[in-house]
């Protein structure tokens, strides 16, 4: 008996929780919380008030946080000014105006971002639909609704795909469950988006500033998009030839038992951190016990208008494609130089002493490469001024042109010798008669080697080739991070550097970071995905 | 031979030459700043100031590696490094060969599912803040724990030692289940052995990841100095650009004659002395374990 993969009991079963936890949702968002009125929605003023004003004004004026806490409290609560003035001294009277002048600011900044006319997205007129069916019936029933009717229409198609797809082996009603599959797969989508409307309409509609309100949906729409590539994967999967039997599956419960711990594991450790991603749809604040304010796009429009961030993904897209090519050119030189020593002794030498820098770690690199490059004493200045290349030596650390040159420079350092193992390993899978062949036409050492060697491991440099493409938004960290200063900042800043800075130095704001995060993680996967079709499509080894 | 050796060219005399020459620089490249470092850690602090070591200290001394032996925070962040660079890499080795058993295994229903779910970790990640939330609800932070269980499975590692298991014969597994044995008995008396040398790869691998690791300590540690590592310890000593005067434990290195750049520079070797010792031996290993996990022709 053949045996069938039970996608479609997973998709079911992932289904079957997800509309579980709708119908938890009305309980998700609405959580009774201080300062929350009419049930979840928050005015924009007790939102100002958990800015970071109360802060920042206590920091420039010396004044205790809580004085000015009090202060801002009892403006947002519309108190007259004798009443608020009676509970400081005569020298403090000064921050009621600040703080009221900021208070307002903040306040048209969050108007601003909840407001229905300014946004120029769309999400093919779902979020009107959305906005139209909240605004009539009561938000939180009907948006919960909304996504049950959405999930058990695809629980449905999914258990009579599932049933016939595992059970059917006439052809026809293969192919009717394919199409249903198909029709899943598109409802999934759908489901996916009427989500994010709606969420994004409530966010509109309700001024939600303070509530639990995300997660649910969030939780939903990783639920519905896990379904969705199971999905897509089935159908990708065509070889669908037997029937699962639980008899299969007692045979070898051994080894499902052993996988179980592994798959935990994954979905603590590489999956769990996943659903950190929801702070870059929130304002977050690490110590906020009220849950976090959900702003849905806005860090990341403020991270595209940050001048840093572009400057960083510039820096990144850079020292990749300079690092990519060095690597690439002196790996294969030595590789191919190499091949031409004939003493073994030699050969191994220069091998072992060319992988030793591989071992080292960055901070020991950094700490050479400063060295090298030393204005005083370095040994790359006092060589050039000695060769009379320039008279004064250079503060190589102190201009930012040449930052990505050193870190270049750096990288071939620490990974030529390294890098070249790959190659040497498939020079020795080219046939010798070939080179035996040439030898007898009169071809030199030099010959064989652009003739021979060179074309022979020319598939291998493709494949490599391709492989490091897909990994362009990753130019290294650790390198930059050594050798940056504050004086290069302009172009030794990558987007790893920079989520580092943004989330742990002064004013740490995480939710930027994180976005700036799954903006690389976007980035890559798309990359990581073409460089896979293209070497497939050059029928070559795959990467999974 | 004595064909080849006749017919010889000029151009190809040269050709070898030159090689020679290129390949000569490239050694000296790459030797030049560690035997430098080197000279520097043997020579007088003092002395060094003067500038002009090049490749043999002039004045041989061992007190800047006396003071770097003598100094206990290096020496307990040493420790600590042997202690997560053994750990970490054994329970990586177990973890993730069993991990590749499993799923070499063909007969196993959910070998596809499973192995999608571990490659897909390789392109998508959360990221360092949901990282470091996460390990801080779940207790992991503040802890040497946090050193060794996050990474204690790969995806590309399981790929490559499930690469090699794909590669032994599948008459192993089936007459010893047929004998009767168990998967993990089957695992450890048969396919283990066969494995050794891709499992020395990625242990080397592993271990110098583990030992040149200084992030981990930075993001998730960095309360702790009592569980800082080699690594960490030496880019404090590396970052500290002459504060000399501020710094009582170098006050006292002064006393001492020996100055930030001579301990510096001993530290340095120290730091990486244990792995440097270590790969020429296993070099056959990685070249060939390499070869296996990576792209075949």
């Amino acid at each position: 008996m053949k045996k069938r993969k039970p996608y479609y009991f997973i998709i079911a079963a992932l289904c079957f929780a997800s509309v579980i936890l709708s119908m938890f949702l009305p309980y998700l968002h609405l959580p009774e919380q201080e300062g929350v009125q009419e049930g979840y929605a928050i005015d924009y003023r007790t939102a100002a008030l958990e800015s970071n004003i109360i802060r920042e004004v206590a920091k420039e004026s010396g004044i205790a946080k809580s004085i000015v806490y009090n202060t801002a409290k009892n403006i947002v609560n519309g108190k007259d000014r004798e009443t608020i003035e009676k509970r400081l001294k005569e020298e403090e009277y000064y921050i009621v105006d600040i703080l009221s002048v900021r208070m307002d600011e903040k306040v048209t900044e969050l108007e601003r971002m909840g407001s229905l006319e300014e946004r120029t997205f769309s999400f093919f007129g779902l979020i009107k639909l959305s906005i139209f069916v909240i605004t009539i019936l009561e938000q939180d029933i009907i948006s919960a609704y909304l996504v049950i009717i959405t999930l058990i229409m695809t629980v449905i198609i999914s258990l009579v795909v599932g049933v016939k797809m595992l059970t059917t082996k006439d052809r026809k009603a293969y192919r009717s469950a394919k199409i249903l599959s198909l029709t899943n797969i598109l409802l999934s989508i759908l489901g996916l988006l009427s989500i994010n409307a709606i969420s994004i309409g409530a966010l509109q509609v309700q001024n939600f500033y303070k509530t639990n309100w995300g997660i649910g949906f969030f939780a939903i729409a990783v639920i519905h998009m896990l379904i969705l590539i199971l999905a897509i994967v089935g159908n990708m999967h065509e070889k669908f030839e037997g029937i699962v039997t639980w008899k299969m599956i007692l045979r070898q419960k051994q080894l499902i038992l052993m996988s179980i711990p592994f798959v935990l594991y994954a979905l603590i450790f590489y999956y769990g951190p996943l659903v950190g991603w929801t702070m870059a749809f929130q304002n977050y604040k690490p110590a906020s016990k009220n849950g976090q304010m959900w702003i849905a796009w806005e860090k990341f429009k403020a991270l595209f208008s940050d001048f840093d961030f572009l400057l960083a993904f510039r820096n990144t897209v850079a020292m990749s494609v300079i690092n990519l090519i060095f690597s690439f050119v002196f790996a294969i030189g030595f590789a191919l130089l190499l091949n031409e020593v004939v003493n073994l002794k030699g050969k191994k030498f220069i091998q072992t002493v060319s992988y030793l820098p591989h071992f080292l770690s960055w901070i020991i690199v950094a700490a050479i490469v400063r060295n090298v490059l030393s204005i005083d004493g370095g040994i790359i200045n006092e060589l050039l001024v000695h060769w009379g290349v320039i008279r004064q030596p250079i503060n190589f650390f102190a201009e930012s042109k040449y930052f990505w040159w050193i870190v270049g420079f750096a990288v071939v350092w620490k990974e030529t010798g390294w890098n070249s193992i790959i190659y040497l390993a498939s020079i020795t899978s080219i046939s010798p008669d070939l080179y035996e062949a040439a030898s007898i036409d009169g071809a030199g050492r030099f010959k064989k080697m652009i003739h021979i060697t060179l074309p022979g491991i020319k598939s291998t440099i493709f494949v490599l080739l391709i492989i490091n493409l897909g990994m362009i938004m990753n130019s290294g960290f650790e390198a930059q991070y050594q050798l940056k200063s504050d004086l290069i900042k302009s172009t030794a800043e990558v987007i790893d550097t920079y989520v580092l800075k943004k989330s742990f130095n002064q004013g740490a704001d995480w939710s930027i970071g994180t976005a700036a995060g799954i903006f690389k993680s976007a980035i890559s996967i798309l990359l990581v995905s073409l460089a896979n079709r293209i070497a497939k499509a050059f029928d070559q080894e795959r990467l999974y | 031979m004595k064909r080849s050796r006749r017919k010889k060219s000029g151009f190809d005399i040269a050709f070898v030459i030159v090689n020679t020459i290129v390949l000569t620089i490239f050694c000296i490249v790459t030797l030049y700043p560690i035997l430098n470092t080197l000279a520097v850690s043997f020579n007088e602090a003092v002395d060094t100031l003067t500038g002009g070591i090049h490749l043999v200290p002039r004045k041989f001394t061992l007190e800047n590696y006396r003071t770097v032996f003598r100094t206990r925070t290096l020496m307990h962040s040493a420790y600590i490094s042997v202690l997560r660079t053994v750990l970490g890499t054994l329970l990586h080795m177990v973890l993730t060969s069993l991990l590749a058993y499993v799923l070499s295994r063909k007969e196993f229903l959910f070998n596809r599912q499973v192995s999608l779910f571990y490659v897909l970790t390789m392109y998508v990640s959360g990221g360092m803040i949901p990282g470091l939330l996460l390990f801080k609800s779940i207790g992991l932070t503040n802890t040497f724990w946090v050193y060794i269980i996050p990474g204690a499975i790969s995806a590309f590692n399981m790929i490559v030692i499930r690469t090699y298991m794909n590669g032994l014969p599948d008459s192993l597994v089936e007459s010893a289940q047929v004998d009767g044995a168990g998967h993990f008995r089957i695992f450890l008396k048969i396919i283990l052995p066969l494995c050794k040398p891709v499992l020395a790869t990625i242990a080397l691998f592993i271990a110098v990841g583990q030992w040149n690791a200084w992030f981990d300590v930075m993001i998730y540690n960095a309360s702790r100095p009592d569980l800082s590592t080699l690594q960490y310890e030496l880019m404090k000593l590396l970052s500290s650009v002459s504060q000399q005067s501020g710094d009582p434990n170098m006050a006292k290195h002064a006393a001492n004659m020996v100055t930030p750049e001579s301990i510096r520079a001993a530290a340095t070797i120290v730091t990486a002395l244990p792995i440097v010792c270590l790969y020429p031996f296993l070099q056959r290993y990685f070249v060939t374990g390499l070869t296996i996990g990576g792209v075949k022709e």
